[in-house]
C-alpha cells in the first residue's frame, strides 16, 4: 500500500471507521448490481485488488477501532452503547451518593485524600482502557471520573465553606472536554459545552451586573457564548473527529433560538431598554430571519444538522406566533386546519425547491 | 500514542492544579490573622431540620452542618433608596422600572453579634407586651368578653414573641454593608462584637403594600403617595457560606442533637467557636455542649 493510499485510509476514530466500513458495503453492493445488469465488469486482477484492499482496511479497522462489520453486529453496538450510557449514568450517581452516605464518618484528611484520589485513578483507568480497546468500558470509567471530579470539587466547598465560584463550570468543562476527546464520547462532549456554555453565560450575566448564579434570569446571557460555541468547529478544525462538530453546532443553534423564542414572547426580562411589545416584535422578527439564514448556511455549507435545527426552530417561531393571533378568536377545528395547510404548503416549496435543486445538479 | 500520552498528562495535571490551588486557597484563609474570633450559640448556628431526619433522603447524608441565623437591623429593613443610589450601589440598572424584584449581588455585611439592636429587639418585644396588658385592662375594665379574649390572645402573642427573642431567636444581626471591606472594617475598628462576611443583598421595588405598612398611613395619603417617586427596600437574604461543615473531629458533643422544632423555645443546647479566616470563610473551632438546653 502506497503513503497516499494509507493516507487516505486514514481515519481518525471509530465513527470515521464506521462510516468507512458502510460505504465499502454499500459500494460492494451497487458493483455486484451492476455487473449482474452488465454495466459494468471488473476483470479478475481488479477484483482481486480491490478485495485484497478492502480486507486489508476492514482487518485494521477492526483491530484498532473496534468497529462493526455487519448488520447484527451494528444492532448489538447500539444496544451496548444504551447499555454503556446507563451504566455511566447510574455508577456516576451511586457515587455520588455513596460518598454522601458515608463522608461524615471519616475525618477531614481521609475526605480529601479520597476526593482526590478517585478521579485521578478513574481517570488513569479510563485512559488504559481506552488504549485497550475497552472503548465502551473506558466511556463508564470517563463519565465515573468526571462525576467524581465534580464531587471533588463541590464538596470541597461544602467542608472547607468556601464561598461558591463559577469558574469550577470551566474546570469541570476544559476536563469532560478533554474526556471526550479521550473516548470519542458524545455524552462527555454535551456535558463539556454545557458547562462551558453555563461559564461564558455566567460571565455575560456578571459583566452586566447580576449575581452570577442568576444568568438564567437574562436570556440574552446565552445569545453569544451560543455563537461562540456554533463557531468553534470551523474555527478550529481538530475539535471535528467523529461528527463532534454537529453536537457543537446543535447545541450552539438550541441556546442561541431557545432565548430569541423566549424573548419573543416575554419581552420584559430582556436589557434592551424598550417598552416589551416592541421587545418581541424585534425578537419574533430576529428568530424569523435568523432562522431562515441558519437553513440557508446550512444548505450551503451541506450542514444537514443545521438545517433541521433552524428548520425546527422556524416551525417554532411560526406556530407560537399563530397561536398568538388566532388561537383565542379561531374555532379550534379551523386553527388545527390552518396549521395542517400550512405545513403542506410549507412541504410543497421545499419540494419544488428540492427539485429543481436535483434538476441544477443533473444537468452540471 | 503520543495523543493518549498528552491527554493522560493534561488531565492529571489538571485535578492536581485545581486541588493545589483550592488547598491553597483553604490555607491562604485559614493562616495569617483571621478577620474575626466569635464564640456563638444553637441560635446562631442552628441544626438545619434534614440533620438526623426521618425519611430516606435525610438521613443519607452523614456530614454535620450548621446553619448561620440572622436578623437584620431595624433601620436597613426600614432603609428606602432611590433607583440612582441603588446603581451607585451596583445593582444592575437593566431591571425594568415596573420589576418588582431589581436583581441582587454580593455585599460585605458587618453582623453584630448580642449588642445595641438585639438590646432593641428585646425593648420593643418588651414595650409591646407592656401595650398589650394595657389594652387588656382597659378591655376588662369595659367588661366586654369580645375584647377580653382579643386582648388576652394578644398578650399571650406579645409574650410568646418575647420569650422567642429572649431564648431562641439569634443575635446576630446584620447592620451594616459595603463594596468596600476596608471601609466597614475600618467603620467598625472600636468594636469586639462584629464580624465580617459576605453575603447576598436582594433589592426590590417598593410595592404598595409595603409602604403602607411600614409608614402607617392613611387612605388619604396613600393616594398621594401613588404620585411620589419609586423607592426600593433591601432584604439581606443570605450569606455566602450559608452553612458551616463541623469535622469529625469536633462533632461529638452534638452529634446526637436533632433540629429544634420550629415553635418549640427553649434555651441554646451548645456553642461553636468560630474562625473568620482572611478570605471572610468561617471555620469551626471549636463546639460544647451547653446545660441550659433540654437535653434529648
Amino acid at each position: 500500500m502506497s503513503v497516499n493510499q494509507q493516507e487516505d485510509d486514514h481515519v481518525s476514530d471509530a465513527h470515521d471507521g464506521q462510516e468507512r466500513i458502510d460505504r465499502i458495503e454499500a459500494f460492494n453492493e451497487e458493483l455486484h448490481y451492476l455487473e449482474k445488469t452488465n454495466v459494468l465488469t471488473l476483470d479478475a486482477q481488479q477484483k482481486s485488488t480491490l478485495s485484497d484492499y478492502q480486507q486489508d482496511l476492514i482487518k485494521r479497522l477492526v483491530k484498532e477501532q473496534n468497529v462493526n462489520t455487519s448488520a447484527t453486529n451494528k444492532q448489538l453496538s447500539i444496544g451496548m452503547k444504551f447499555a454503556s450510557l446507563i451504566g455511566a449514568v447510574a455508577m456516576a450517581s451511586s457515587l455520588f451518593f455513596l460518598f454522601y452516605q458515608f463522608w461524615g464518618f471519616v475525618p477531614t484528611s481521609v475526605q480529601v485524600f479520597t476526593l482526590i484520589a478517585v478521579p485521578l485513578l478513574s481517570f488513569v483507568a479510563c485512559i488504559y482502557l481506552q488504549q485497550k480497546g475497552q472503548t465502551y468500558f473506558a466511556k463508564i470509567t470517563g463519565l465515573i471520573s468526571l462525576a467524581s471530579f465534580v464531587l471533588n470539587l463541590s464538596m470541597f466547598g461544602q467542608i472547607f465553606n468556601i464561598a461558591p465560584s463559577p469558574n469550577a463550570f470551566l474546570i469541570w468543562s476544559v476536563f469532560a472536554l478533554l474526556l471526550a476527546y479521550a473516548t470519542v464520547s458524545r455524552v462527555l462532549l454535551s456535558f463539556a459545552i454545557l458547562s462551558a456554555m453555563a461559564f461564558l453565560s455566567m460571565q455575560v450575566g456578571v459583566w452586566s451586573g447580576l449575581y452570577w448564579i442568576d444568568f438564567g434570569e437574562r436570556p440574552e446571557d446565552f445569545i453569544l457564548p451560543s455563537l461562540i460555541i456554533f463557531a468553534l468547529p470551523s474555527i478550529i478544525k481538530q475539535l471535528s473527529i467523529a461528527k463532534f462538530a454537529n453536537i457543537y453546532r446543535i447545541f450552539g443553534l438550541i441556546f442561541f433560538f431557545m432565548p430569541i423564542l423566549v424573548l419573543a414572547n416575554w419581552g420584559k426580562i430582556s436589557y434592551l431598554p424598550f417598552e416589551s411589545n416592541t421587545i418581541e416584535t424585534m425578537y419574533q422578527l430576529l428568530g424569523f430571519l435568523c432562522a431562515a439564514g441558519f437553513i440557508v448556511l446550512g444548505i450551503k455549507a451541506k450542514w444537514q444538522h443545521v438545517v433541521n435545527t433552524a428548520n425546527v426552530f422556524f416551525m417554532l417561531f411560526l406556530y407560537t406566533k399563530l397561536f398568538d393571533w388566532w388561537w383565542e378568536w379561531m374555532p379550534k377545528y379551523l386553527f388545527f386546519f390552518l396549521m395542517g395547510l400550512i405545513a403542506i404548503g410549507a412541504l410543497v416549496i421545499i419540494t419544488r425547491i428540492r427539485n429543481k435543486r436535483m434538476t441544477k445538479e443533473w444537468q452540471s | 500514542m503520543n495523543t493518549i500520552k498528552s491527554k493522560l498528562i493534561g488531565g492529571l495535571a489538571l485535578i492536581l492544579v485545581t486541588n493545589f490551588v483550592v488547598l491553597a486557597g483553604v490555607i491562604y484563609n485559614r493562616t495569617g490573622e483571621p478577620s474575626n474570633t466569635i464564640t456563638l450559640t444553637e441560635r446562631e448556628l442552628s441544626l438545619p431540620y434534614s440533620w438526623q431526619g426521618d425519611s430516606v433522603n435525610d438521613s443519607e447524608n452523614s456530614a454535620l452542618f450548621l446553619r448561620f441565623e440572622f436578623e437584620e437591623s431595624k433601620a436597613l429593613s426600614e432603609m428606602r433608596l432611590t433607583k440612582e443610589k441603588l446603581t451607585e450601589l451596583g445593582f444592575s440598572s437593566f431591571y425594568k422600572d415596573d420589576s418588582y424584584s431589581m436583581g441582587r449581588r454580593t455585599f460585605y455585611w458587618a453582623l453584630e453579634y448580642d449588642g445595641e439592636e438585639y438590646a432593641y429587639a428585646i425593648k420593643r418585644a418588651e414595650n409591646r407586651l407592656v401595650q398589650a396588658k394595657g389594652e387588656l385592662g382597659e378591655a376588662q375594665q369595659l367588661g366586654e368578653e369580645r375584647f377580653i379574649n382579643d386582648g388576652l390572645r394578644n398578650v399571650d402573642d406579645q409574650q410568646e414573641r418575647l420569650d422567642r427573642i429572649q431564648l431562641r431567636q439569634s443575635k446576630l444581626y446584620v447592620i451594616d454593608f459595603d463594596n468596600d471591606l476596608t471601609a466597614l472594617q475600618a467603620k467598625y475598628a472600636n468594636s469586639d462584637n462584629i464580624i465580617f462576611m459576605q453575603g447576598l443583598v436582594n433589592a426590590y421595588r417598593d410595592s404598595y403594600w409595603v409602604a403602607n405598612y411600614a409608614s402607617d398611613v392613611s387612605e388619604a395619603s396613600e393616594l398621594e403617595k401613588e404620585a411620589q417617586p419609586t423607592v426600593y427596600s433591601l432584604r439581606f437574604s443570605a450569606l455566602l457560606v450559608d452553612y458551616i461543615h463541623i469535622p469529625l473531629d469536633l462533632s461529638d458533643p452534638i452529634k446526637d442533637l436533632s433540629a429544634r422544632d420550629y415553635d418549640s423555645i427553649e434555651a441554646e443546647r451548645y456553642s461553636a467557636q468560630i474562625e473568620i479566616g482572611r478570605r471572610l470563610e468561617p471555620t469551626a473551632l471549636q463546639v460544647k455542649r451547653l446545660n441550659t438546653g433540654k437535653t434529648e
